[in-house]
Parts: C-alpha cells; structure tokens; sequence
C-alpha cells in the first residue's frame, strides 16, 4: 500500500508541479487585474451609491409624477410637449447614477473597459439578451420618435395613448381604460403606427354606408357639413370625405381633425349623430339587408383593388 | 417657438402681477353697492358709439364706394369687423343715421339683431329674406347701400345652418348695382371663411381700430364727470405717494394701461373702468375713486367649457337652446356648465341671451388659443 502511494507520488509530482507552476500565476494575474479593475470598497462609498440609487429612485418617481400632473394643468398645446420630456429626463438621471456608481467602485481605464465590457457582452448576451435588446430599442426610439408619451399608437392588436415610457417597455392606455405594456424591442419586428406623431390633432375616419341609389352629392354635402359644425373639429386641416362602392353598397369615408386626438371616440361619436340625424331627416336609403351577405365577398374585392383591377 | 413662449410667459406673469399688486392697492377700498353699479353699467352701456369708430367706418366706406364707382370690376361690398364682446350693429346703424352726403339712400335687411327662437328658421331667415324683391334702385347714378349689420347672428354652427350665408353671398355678387355694408364679428368671419370661404368672395374685410387711452378717456368722460372724477381722482393716492409724482403725471398711464389692458375695446375697457371704481373710505358722502384697472382671473376651465365658450364667441350672443342645438348636446347637460360660469361670472345673460362677458374677453382669448382652438384675433 506504501508501495503504491510512493509510486503515485512518485509520478504525479512533476505533474503537480508544472500546475502550480502554471496555475499559481494565473491566479496571482487574476486578483492583480480584479484589484485593478475594482476601487478600494469604503463604508462611505457604500454609504453614498445607496443613497445615489434611493436619490434616483426617487427623482424617476417625483419625475412621473410631476410631468404627469403638469402635463394636465399647463395649456393643451404644450402637453405633449411636457409629456414627451419624461423619458430624457428619466435616462438623464439613470446616466447621472450609473456615471457615479462606475465611478465610486471601477478603476475605469482603457484596458479594464475592455476586460469589463468583454464580460458583459458574454453575460448579457446569455442572460439578460431580450432585456438589452429592450433598452436599446427604446434608446432608439427616443430619438427616431416612432412613438412618445402622448402619441396614439397601435401596435399589434393594442390602440391607445402612450402614457409611459420606460427603460424596458412603454405602457399604452387603452380605450377601455386598460393599461397594456408593451417592451420596446417590438421595434425591431412589428410595425407601430402612430395617429398623431407628437401633435396634438389625429386624423379621425368616420366611415357611412348607403344603398348604391343614394344621391352621393346630398351625402357628401351632409357629411362636410357634419365636420364643419363638429365642435371638436380642427378647421385649420383638411376636412376630406372620399367614397368607395362595394357589391352591397356604398361606402363613404369622412377624414377629419378633431382639436385634441384625445377626443376621437366622442368627435367621431358626435360626427355620426350630427349626419345621422340630417341623413334620417332626407330619408336616404342604407344598404338593403339581403344584399348583407355579399359582405363576405370583401376580402377577395380588397385583393383586387390591391392587384389594381377595378373594385366594381 | 421658445421666444413666443417665453413672450407668452412673461406677458402673463406681468399680468398677473399687476392684478395682484391692484388688488393690495385696493384692498382699504370698498367696491359700489350693487345698485350703483347697475346704474352705472346702464349708464355705460347707454353711450353712443366712440366717434373715432363712427369717423373710420365712414371713411372706409366713402373710400370704398368712390371705388365702386369709379371701377365697374372693384368690390360692391364692404364688411366691417369687430370683436364678439363689441356689438358691431350700433356702429353700422350709426354711420348710416349720419352718413349723409356719403350715399343717397339706405335699406337694412334684417332690422332684427337677434336668431329666430327655432334654430331650424335660422338659416331661413336670411334666404327669405333674400328672396323678397329688393328695393329698387334708380339708373341715374343713385348710391344706394343695403346694410346687413349682423352678419353672425344669420347662421349656427349646425348642418345647414349657414345655408343663408351661401345664398346672400351669391345675392351680392349678383346685384352689382348697390353697394352692401355687412357688420360681422370677427371669430364668426373667421368660422366663415373656414367653412365657406367667405373671404375669397369679398374683399379684405376692416376690422375696427383701436381705440387708445385719450380716446377711452374722452368716451368714459362724462360718466367720470358725473362720478365727480377728475385726473386727481383718478388715481389711487398710495400709488402718488410711491411714485413721488404729481397726478397729472401718473393719470395718463392709468389710461395707457387701460388701452393695453384692453387691446383698445372701447367694451372692455368700460368693464374693466367700472370694476376699478371704488367708494374713498375716507369720505362719507359716497365718493368714488378711481384704482388701477385690473383684468379679473378667468377661474379654472375644463374642456366642455371652452368649446361652449368658442361657440359662443363665434355666434357673439346667444338663447341656450341655439347653443345646445349647435353644440349637439342635450339642454340638461348644458345647463349646469352654463349656470357655473355665470355664476363665475365669465357668461352674462341678457334677456335671455347669453354672451361672454367683456372683461373676461383678454384672457379668454389666451386660454383658447392655448387649448388649441382658432380665434377671431389676428
């Protein structure tokens, strides 16, 4: 048995003694670069990032809530200006505090930046990949503007007014009053469409339909004159009603501007009542009931009008 | 942008300190009983209309008739605009009582100033109107004017509702030989010219100068005459005392800062000259004093109060029923909203019709602006 142990001794000691000869430097270079890499950690330090991160946390939330509050007071037309200031001066303050945490506990030169950032890439790329994906995205966005806080957007199947934005995700409000969040990466696959882009007017459709014998003329006249008397139609932008004949019968589109985008569903609402009315007053005919069921011919006419062949 | 915006900001914030600093000012004073008051709104309200108006309004219209007649293409139309808190028809009817030697006869076409109670009739009015023979008119160079002096009580912000605006600009166009003198709130021609381009049809229509503070001062005159003011009186004397100035010296600015304070209204310079009339507490026998003019705080507004209001500055006055039948809203969600801001005073009710009150014009117009409507103000 000591025989044995002798032998192996025997044979693993030079084995031995190249790892250490090999190793025990590693090790040594490896608590050399992270002493150097990483600041001297002081009870004050510590002290002061917590009170950095509480600071930040609390100027986001005094941030949300004083744009949110002021965007609702000052004037209507400088709204979406207040509202869309939210996500600059949020990254302002996450910028400011990393900047100091970075500061207070890294020994920041060019080489550590590249040792750190190598071991962030291979962390963050296995890790937090859909979660760095978001922020950048959302980075992006603030600057190409595809969509802002205040802005009616729809993305996918979600509609409504942009009412936060944050460093992951933004927060849509829905017509039904719910609140949908949506990460921001969605900008790499799905189209947003946005109403109103930063202003405070979106183009409102406000879509009649009549029998193929309605005297097109009184309806478009009906349907201008409902938009110029809407009080919440914006009269300095274009009030256009354009129709489209279908097998069923004919369709006509009122496009207009209501002063605030906010007020789509009322204006729209207000729209419909004030034709509606003049068009029960002249008696004009709405598509008949039996030819409802060439309804369902439709999306073979929207591929032929998108070929362009003729739609009727 | 930002400049406006700061402008804005500091324009405001002016404002608002010179209605503070009126108010410490006035804070030892004792506002008119209200009896008083009245009577010395009626008394106002029943002066005629400042000449430096009546003297413009001739002078355009002797200008653009000389035209009219000498150049058979030139405009047989003159609209003459004023700001929906100034009724425009007291100024027409005054320049066409005194217009001898400018024209040699004149018709008014609709002597009513107000709608018709049936918001339907409304547009009717004005067509029928039309529709009846005109008075004739002689071949031997007679100069004949047909005056419509109230244009925005002819129509409503409804569908068809300015049916007979469309037709009495075809009437005009078509009868060349007389000359037409329409008076027409500025917000209304602007809604107008929106919906119909009114203003491609005629020519560019004057709007009433202002009036400045030597021209408020001689209108205001005798109702400071019968109050006993006079320039020592016209100003608070802490304000003498601080300045270190003679009256003389510090009463013309108070008539300044009314011109300034009022864009030169003749309207709302009488509200805001009124509402700085004071009782002097140092005098028993009821003396009045004069503070400095103060525009008043315009109280908190929602939205559902703003649209009412730009209706009702685009129609000038109106019954509630026309304003709930424009609006499209029933009368008993109208109500209440009317009823709070009469009760804070931004609305007066004038037998029946409603109107904005003129001292609350200045920032109301502000505000709108601001909330993204369009205003009659250039």
């Amino acid at each position: 048995m000591g025989r044995e142990l002798l032998n192996v001794h025997r044979v693993l000691r030079p084995a031995l003694i190249t790892a250490a000869v090999v190793i025990l430097p590693a090790v040594g270079r490896a608590e050399t670069t992270r002493q150097r890499i990483l600041a001297e950690v002081t009870l004050l330090k510590t002290i002061s990032a917590v009170v950095a991160i509480l600071l930040a946390i609390a100027g986001i939330f005094l941030i949300e809530r004083l744009t949110s509050w002021l965007s609702e007071k000052v004037a209507r037309r400088h709204r979406l200006l207040i509202k869309q200031s939210l996500p600059f001066l949020k990254g302002l303050i996450l910028i400011v505090t990393v900047s100091y945490l970075l500061e207070q506990f890294l020994n920041l030169n060019q080489n550590n930046l590249l040792a750190l950032s190598g071991t962030l890439a291979v962390a963050l790329g296995f890790a937090f990949k859909d979660y760095v994906s978001s922020i950048i995205a959302g980075v992006v966005s603030l600057f190409e503007a595809s969509y802002r806080v205040g802005d009616r957007v729809r993305v996918g199947e979600q509609y409504g007014e942009v009412v936060g934005y944050g460093l992951r995700s933004f927060q849509l409000l829905t017509p039904d009053d719910n609140t949908v969040t949506i990460p921001h990466n969605v900008l790499w696959t799905d189209p947003v469409s946005n109403a109103n882009s930063g202003h405070l007017e979106a183009q409102v459709t406000t879509d009649v339909y009549f029998d193929h014998d309605v005297d097109v003329d009184l309806v478009m006249n009906i349907l201008y004159q409902a938009a110029y008397s809407s009080q919440y139609t914006q009269l300095r932008l274009p009030v256009i009603v354009v129709m489209q004949e279908h097998l069923w019968g004919t369709q006509f589109k009122l496009r207009s501007y209501p002063i605030d985008a906010r007020d789509e569903f009322v204006y729209r609402t207000d729209l419909l009542m004030r034709a509606k009315r003049a068009f029960a007053h002249r008696g004009l005919p709405y598509p008949r009931p039996q030819l409802s069921s060439l309804h369902h011919s439709e999306p073979q006419n929207r591929q032929a009008e998108q070929s362009g062949s003729p739609s009727s | 942008m930002g400049i406006t915006s700061l402008d804005n900001l500091l324009t405001g914030l002016d404002a608002w300190y010179e209605r503070k600093k009126s108010r410490l000012d006035d804070d030892s004073e004792v506002l008119l009983p209200r009896e008083r008051s009245i009577a010395l709104r009626q008394q106002v309200a029943a002066r005629d209309v400042p000449a430096p108006l009546l003297s413009f309004v001739r002078d355009e219209l002797k200008e653009a008739i000389a035209t009219w007649l000498s150049d058979p293409d030139a405009a047989n139309v003159m609209v003459v605009l004023s700001r929906p808190v100034e009724p425009i028809a007291p100024v027409i009817e005054a320049t066409l009582s005194g217009g001898n030697g400018l024209f040699d006869s004149y018709h008014t076409l609709l002597p009513c100033q107000h709608r018709p109670t049936d918001p339907s009739a409304i547009p009717l009015m004005l067509t029928s109107a039309l529709d009846e023979a005109l008075p004739p008119v002689a071949d031997d160079g007679e100069v004949v004017i047909q005056s419509l002096p109230n244009l925005d009580q002819c129509f409503l912000r409804c569908i068809d509702g300015w049916s007979g605006i469309e037709r009495l600009r075809e009437v005009m166009l078509e009868h060349r030989n007389r000359f037409w003198l329409v008076g027409c709130n500025s917000w209304a021609w602007r809604f107008l010219d929106h919906v119909s381009q009114i203003s491609s049809y005629f020519p560019e229509a004057r709007t009433l100068p202002a009036l400045n503070g030597a021209e408020l001062r001689e209108w205001l005159a005798p109702v400071a005459n019968d109050l006993g003011l006079n320039q020592t009186d016209a100003s608070p004397p802490d304000h003498h005392e601080s300045s270190g100035e003679g009256a003389n010296d510090t009463e013309p600015d108070q008539w300044i800062q009314l011109f300034e304070l009022s864009c030169g209204s003749y309207r709302i310079a009488s509200e805001l000259w009124l509402g700085g009339l004071r009782l002097d507490p140092d005098d028993e026998g009821g003396k009045v004093r004069q503070s400095r003019p103060a525009l008043p705080d315009l109280p908190s507004l929602k939205d559902e109060d703003r649209y009412l209001l730009h209706s009702l500055l685009i129609h000038g006055t109106m019954r509630r029923s026309h304003l709930a039948f424009g609006l499209g809203l029933p009368s008993h969600r109208l109500e209440p909203r009317i009823h709070r801001l009469l009760a804070e005073g931004v609305l007066q009710d004038s037998a029946g019709e409603l109107s904005v009150m003129p001292a609350h014009y200045p920032c109301l117009v502000k505000e709108l602006v601001n909330s993204n409507h369009f205003t009659g103000e250039s």
